[in-house]
C-alpha cells in the first residue's frame, strides 16, 4: 500500500508555482489505477511523487505502512517502486539487450550467476529472449519500451509507475505494451498507470482524473466516465460511445449513459428504433 | 543531411572471426604494444610485414578495403602536408629542383617513413574499433584502468561516461539530423551570408538541440536513479570478461613478431 | 462524371517509381522506399498510412527537396524537383511540412519572433512579415496577445498550433502533417482537427496527412495509401478502405469504433446516408433515423 497523506508539491520559478495541491490518495496492493489529466496538470509529477523520485513539499508518503525518505531509504524504496517513462530510448543505458536488462542487479551487486537467471527470467517474461544480445536500436518501439519495462522487472518491484508508457508508439507497440501491464498486474503487481488515451483508461480498476494538481473526480471507470460534462470542462473525453450516447440524450431520447460496448450500444439504439 | 556516412573511424563493423572472438583486452594491449613498437623502428622495411599482418587481420575479419579507406580520409591532408614536408624541406642530395623546392634522398626516405607510420597507425586504431564493440572496448579499457583506482582516479565513473556518450551520439546526432530538416523546411539555410549571419543561423538548431539534450539527460539520469545506479558504487557484471587460451598466444605471437623487426636498420 | 470531374483538377504531387536507399553502399544500407507511385490533386486530403518503418517519413522528405530520389521522380503542380537552390527555396513555400512534435523546434524568445521566421527567409517585407504572422496566428486560433510570450511558457496544445502557424505562414499550397495530434489530450486534438478541416474547406489548402491514428485519418482525409516495407499496397477513398477489414488488419492497422458503428447499424435496418466519420455525422445520423 502506498499513501499519500496530504501531499503538496511546489517550486519557485521564481514565484511559488503549486504543482500538486494537498492530495489525499492511498493506493492498494495489486490494483490497477489509472491517472488522467490534461497536458500541464500534475499528473506526470504525481507520478513522481508515487514513484518517490521527488519528495514532496508538504504532507508525507507511507510505503507499506511505512514513513520513507528517499535519502535514507534509498534501495529500499528503489527496489519495491518501478518508474517506466515515455521515452525508451532515454531509460536505455547499455548497448545490448541482455546487459541494459542486467543494469539494475549490477548496481545492487548481484553475482553473476543471481544476475543471469533473473536476466533469463525477465527477458522471457516480457517476450524477448530471442533478441538478447542485440543492439537496442534494432528493437521495435513496443520492444524497447518492453525492455525499459524489463529493466524494472528485473528487480522485482511491487509497485510499477509507468508515464504515458504508449504515447510514442504506433497501434501495434502500443497494443503490446499494454497488454504486457496487464499481465503484469495479474500476476499481483500494483499499476500505477499515467495516460491520455481513454482506451487504455478504462482498463483500469479505478480511475483518478487530475486538474490542475488536485483529484477532480476517482472511481471505476464505469462510474467516472459517464460525468461526461465533468470529464471534458477538465480538457478529457469520455471514450466515444459513451459520448455518443451522452449526445444522444441531450436530443431527449431514451438511452442511458454508461460504457457501452458496441454490440450492446448497437441492439440498444436498434431497441430504441423499434419503440417508435 | 549531417553525413551519417562519414562517421566512419572508431565504428564497429559486426563480424566475426579470429579478431572478434580476443577479449578485448588482448586487442587493446597486442595494439597498444604494436602502435609503439613502430616508433622504435628505424627502416621503412620493418613496415612491410607489419603492414601485411595487418592486411592478412583486415582479410581474415572481412571488413571491405573501401570500409577501410574511408577511415584514413579524415587525416589524408595531414598526411600530404607531412610527406610534402620531409620530402622538400629535408636537406641532403638534391634528386631534382622546382623553383626553391628541392626533393633530396634524405627527404624522399624520410617523407616514405614518416608517412607510412602514419597510415600504419590508423589502421592498427581502427581495426580495434572495427572488430571490438564500443561496449566491450570500455570493459577491457575499465580493467585495464582499474589499478589507477587505488591512486584515487575514478576510473568506472569515467567508463560509466564513456559508456553513455557512446550510446547517445548516435542519438543526438539523429536529432540534430531531425532539426535541421524540420529547420530547412521553414526555410532556413546555413550557406548564405558572412561568418556572423552563418553563426546565426546555427541559432534555430542549436537551441532546440539543447533544449531536447538536457531533456534527455534529466531523464537519463532519473531512469538511472530508479535502477539503483549510485555513482561512486562498486558495481557486478552480468558478463566479466573472458580470457582464453587463444588469448595468451595471440599476445605472445604480436610482441615476438613485433620486436623481430626491431633489428632492421 | 466523377471522374471527369477529377481530371480537370490539377495534379498537386506526382511521384513516379520513387525508390530510395539510405546508407547506400555502407554494411547499414536499408531500402526505405522500393518503388512507389503517388498522385494528389489539388485540394484534396490524402493519407499515408503504414506502421514505424513502412518508408512514410522517407516519402514525405521527398516533397520538399529534403531527400532527393535514387530512381524515379518526384513532381509538384508538375514540376520536376531538382537540386537548384531558387528551385527548393520555392518548393519549400509551396509545400509546407510539419513533423512530428514540431513544438520541439521551436526556438526563439518570443512567438512573434519563431512565426516570422519563415517568412523572414522568404524575404518578404516587414508589413508583410507582421500581416502573415498575425493572420497564422488568428488561423490556427490563437490571438495577438500570445505574440510577445515566450513560447517555452505555453501549454502543450499552444505550443503545437504555434509550431503549425509557423508553416501556415508560409502560406503553402500543400500541407504535410505528421502526426500531428500524438501527444495531445483529447480536447488539444479536437481542436487541431478543426483546424485542419478548416484549412482544407475553406483555404482549399492540399493536405497530405501521415498518422497512426485511424480516427484522425477516419475524421480528415478523402482518400488513403498504405504503404509496407516501402510499397504503396492499398490504395482507394477513405470510406471503401475501412470497409475491406481483411486487407486493414493484415497491416498492422485497425477500423475505427465509429466506423464499425455505422456499417452494423446499416446492416440492422438503419438507413445511414453518410459513413460514420466523427461523432458529430454517427449522431445526426442516428438520430434522424430514430425520429
Amino acid at each position: 500500500m502506498i499513501e499519500l497523506k496530504k501531499v503538496s508539491f511546489s517550486y519557485y520559478l521564481p514565484e511559488k508555482i503549486d504543482v500538486i495541491k494537498n492530495i489525499d490518495l492511498t493506493i492498494n496492493k495489486g490494483e490497477f489505477l489509472i491517472i488522467i489529466g490534461r497536458n500541464g496538470s500534475g499528473k506526470s509529477t504525481l507520478g513522481r511523487l508515487i514513484s518517490f523520485i521527488l519528495e514532496p513539499t508538504e504532507g508525507e508518503i507511507l510505503i507499506d505502512n511505512k514513513k520513507a525518505k528517499i535519502d535514507i531509504d534509498y534501495i529500499d524504496i528503489r527496489k519495491k517502486v518501478g518508474m517506466v517513462f515515455q521515452n525508451p530510448d532515454n531509460q536505455i543505458v547499455s548497448q545490448i539487450v541482455e546487459e541494459d536488462v542486467a543494469f539494475g542487479l549490477e548496481n545492487l551487486n548481484y553475482s553473476e550467476k543471481e544476475i543471469n537467471e533473473r536476466v533469463n527470467e525477465v527477458l522471457n517474461e516480457v517476450g524477448l529472449t530471442e533478441f538478447r544480445k542485440f543492439p537496442p536500436h534494432f528493437l521495435s518501439g513496443g520492444q524497447r519500451q518492453k525492455l525499459a519495462i524489463a529493466g524494472i522487472l528485473v528487480m522485482e518491484p511491487k509497485y510499477l509507475v509507468l508515464d504515458e508508457p504508449t504515447s510514442l508508439l504506433d497501434p501495434k507497440g502500443r497494443k503490446e505494451v499494454i497488454e504486457l501491464i496487464k499481465k503484469l498486474n495479474k500476476k499481483g503487481i500494483t499499476i500505477i498507470l499515467i495516460t491520455h488515451r481513454m482506451e487504455e483508461a478504462i482498463l483500469g480498476d479505478r480511475v483518478l482524473v487530475l486538474n490542475d494538481g488536485e483529484i477532480f473526480i476517482q472511481g471505476k471507470p464505469e462510474e467516472v466516465f459517464v460525468e461526461v460534462e465533468k470529464i471534458r470542462s477538465v480538457g478529457l473525453s469520455p471514450p466515444f460511445l459513451t459520448y455518443l450516447s451522452y449526445l444522444i440524450k441531450k436530443e431527449n431520447f431514451d438511452i442511458d449513459i454508461k460504457l457501452w460496448r458496441l454490440e450492446e450500444f448497437k441492439k440498444e439504439i436498434s431497441q430504441l428504433k423499434l419503440k417508435i | 543531411m549531417i553525413g551519417k556516412d562519414s562517421l566512419v573511424i572508431g565504428q564497429y563493423f559486426p563480424g566475426n572471426g579470429l579478431l572478434y572472438s580476443l577479449d578485448p583486452r588482448t586487442k587493446i594491449l597486442s595494439f597498444l604494444f604494436l602502435m609503439i613498437i613502430i616508433f622504435l623502428y628505424k627502416s621503412v622495411l620493418s613496415f612491410i610485414p607489419i603492414f601485411i599482418i595487418i592486411l592478412f587481420f583486415i582479410i581474415i575479419s572481412k571488413i571491405p578495403f573501401k570500409y577501410v579507406l574511408k577511415g584514413l580520409k579524415p587525416i589524408l591532408i595531414l598526411l600530404i602536408i607531412t610527406i610534402f614536408f620531409h620530402f622538400f624541406f629535408t636537406p641532403g642530395e638534391t634528386i631534382f629542383k622546382i623553383f626553391f623546392l628541392k626533393l633530396t634522398y634524405e627527404g624522399l626516405n624520410k617523407g616514405i617513413f614518416i608517412g607510412s607510420r602514419l597510415i600504419i597507425l590508423i589502421m592498427i586504431s581502427s581495426l580495434l574499433t572495427f572488430t571490438t564493440s564500443p561496449l566491450e572496448l570500455t570493459k577491457g579499457l575499465e580493467f585495464l584502468t582499474l589499478p589507477l583506482e587505488k591512486l584515487k582516479f575514478p576510473s568506472t565513473e569515467i567508463i560509466m561516461m564513456i559508456t553513455i556518450a557512446l550510446r547517445f551520439i548516435p542519438v543526438l546526432v539523429e536529432e540534430a539530423d531531425r532539426i535541421i530538416v524540420a529547420q530547412v523546411s521553414r526555410g532556413a539555410s546555413f550557406d548564405e551570408g558572412n561568418l556572423i549571419k552563418r553563426a546565426k543561423s546555427l541559432i534555430p538548431i542549436l537551441v532546440p538541440l539543447f533544449i531536447s539534450s538536457f531533456r534527455r539527460a534529466e531523464e537519463l539520469a532519473i531512469a538511472m536513479e530508479v535502477r539503483c545506479f549510485q555513482p561512486g558504487k562498486k558495481r557486478t557484471y552480468m558478463k566479466r570478461l573472458n580470457w582464453k587460451k587463444i588469448d595468451t598466444i595471440f599476445i605472445i605471437f604480436i610482441i615476438i613478431f613485433g620486436s623481430i623487426f626491431l633489428f632492421i636498420r | 462524371m466523377e471522374i471527369r470531374r477529377i481530371q480537370e483538377r490539377n495534379i498537386a504531387i506526382e511521384i513516379k517509381d520513387l525508390k530510395y536507399t539510405y546508407s547506400k553502399g555502407l554494411p547499414y544500407e536499408k531500402e526505405a522506399l522500393l518503388s512507389v507511385d503517388l498522385l494528389i490533386y489539388e485540394g484534396e486530403a490524402v493519407g499515408i498510412l503504414g506502421h514505424t518503418g513502412s518508408g512514410k517519413s522517407t516519402l514525405i522528405q521527398h516533397l520538399n527537396g529534403i531527400l532527393f530520389p535514387e530512381q524515379g521522380e518526384v513532381k509538384i503542380f508538375g514540376e520536376k524537383i531538382t537540386n537548384d537552390k531558387k528551385f527548393l527555396k520555392n518548393l519549400r513555400r509551396i509545400v509546407g511540412i510539419v513533423f512530428q512534435f514540431p513544438e520541439d523546434e521551436l526556438f526563439a524568445e518570443t512567438v512573434y519572433e519563431d512565426i516570422s521566421f519563415g517568412p523572414k527567409n522568404l524575404g518578404l517585407t516587414k508589413e508583410e512579415i507582421d500581416e502573415r504572422v498575425l493572420t497564422s496566428l488568428i488561423e490556427v486560433g490563437l490571438n495577438e496577445n500570445y505574440l510577445n510570450r515566450s513560447p517555452f511558457s505555453l501549454s502543450g496544445g499552444e505550443k503545437r498550433r504555434v509550431a503549425i502557424a509557423c508553416i501556415l505562414s508560409m502560406r503553402p499550397k500543400i500541407l504535410v502533417l505528421d502526426e500531428p495530434t500524438s501527444g495531445l489530450d483529447p480536447l488539444g486534438r479536437e481542436e487541431i482537427l478543426k483546424l485542419i478541416k478548416k484549412l482544407k474547406n475553406d483555404k482549399k489548402v492540399t493536405i497530405v496527412l501521415v498518422s497512426h491514428s485511424m480516427e484522425d485519418v477516419l475524421s480528415l482525409v478523402d482518400r488513403v495509401y498504405i504503404l509496407n516495407n516501402g510499397k504503396v499496397v492499398l490504395q482507394g477513398d477513405t470510406v471503401s478502405i475501412f470497409k475491406d477489414k481483411e486487407s486493414i488488419e493484415k497491416f498492422d492497422l485497425s477500423i475505427p469504433e465509429i466506423f464499425l458503428l455505422g456499417e452494423e447499424l446499416k446492416k440492422e435496418g438503419f438507413i445511414i446516408k453518410e459513413p460514420f466519420r466523427d461523432i458529430e455525422i454517427a449522431k445526426n445520423e442516428i438520430i434522424r433515423n430514430l425520429k
